[in-house]
């Protein structure tokens, strides 16, 4: 993980995080908040590089399942991360898999997603996957 | 997850991880459990090692095998958040066995109650990797 420095306040961070999960919940994804040269990585996808190319991963992603919802547990942010724990729910063929998944974000001063880092719980990243 | 709440400050939480990670890298099992309530529940399926281990008893024997079966054990702190109810470790991990190494980066999220007693930790990495990169 590289490190990454913000001016926005922690709480601020927080509360953007939490919009852009509501939005990604509608299938919402604003480019504006990734930097140019934004990175995606985790369980789910292989990296994603570049603003385009990770915007249109992370619409897809519902596209792929008859349900994909991500509600926040918590979020936490310091100067360098945010990091929110997630109840994860997929539908895909009429069976459900419900499992934690942990994001971890790195913001520029913009406060825009510079790096984004996504695992999922074992278990439910198998089932998900066979489903 | 369940909920959890205390009352000791974010920076004393973060410490209390840091030293039980200190704890763990010195081989101090007993100091590492002494950091857990009595119920401690540490889920593992995010582990080589995997399941969920309550009690301290069950715990500590689950976590005593990565020195045990494991070599070179690096767990290298990337940054830890906390707020009233989590502290979230990002943690530089590699380990050796049988010449094969493994290097990832692990999230470890805890519970800590109001006595300074972590209630409940989990791990989540990717398994996969580390079951490859070791051969188990």
């Amino acid at each position: 993980m590289a490190d990454a420095r913000t001016k926005l306040t922690p709480q601020q961070k927080i509360e953007m995080a939490r919009k852009a999960l509501q939005d990604a919940n509608q299938g919402k994804v604003n480019p504006e908040g990734f930097a140019p040269d934004a990175v995606m990585r985790g369980s789910l996808a292989p990296e994603v590089r570049g603003r385009d190319a990770v915007v249109g991963a992370l619409k897809k992603a519902p596209t792929m399942f008859e349900e994909f919802r991500r509600e926040p547990h918590a979020i936490l942010a310091d100067n360098d991360h945010v990091v929110a724990l997630i109840n994860l729910k997929v539908k895909s063929r009429g069976r459900t898999v419900e499992g934690q998944q942990v994001l971890v974000v790195h913001t520029n001063d913009q406060g825009q997603i510079t790096e984004m880092w996504g695992m999922i719980e074992p278990e439910a990243l198998k089932r998900i996957q066979g489903s | 997850m369940a909920e959890a709440g205390t009352k000791l400050s974010n920076a004393e939480k973060i410490q209390l991880v840091r030293d039980a990670f200190d704890a763990f890298k010195r081989g101090d099992m007993k100091a590492l459990s002494d950091a857990w309530s009595d119920d401690f529940v540490w889920h593992a399926r995010g582990s080589v090692f995997g399941g969920d281990f309550k009690g301290k008893e069950a715990a500590i024997g689950a976590i005593a095998r990565y020195p045990q079966e494991l070599e070179d054990i690096k767990l290298d702190f990337h940054d830890i958040v906390a707020n009233d109810k989590h502290v979230v470790a990002l943690v530089n991990s590699s380990f050796k066995r049988s010449g094969k190494t493994y290097q990832d980066q692990i999230v470890y999220i805890f519970h800590i109650n109001d006595q300074g007693k972590t209630t409940e930790g989990w791990i989540i990495a990717d398994t996969e990797l580390a079951k490859n990169a070791i051969g188990s």
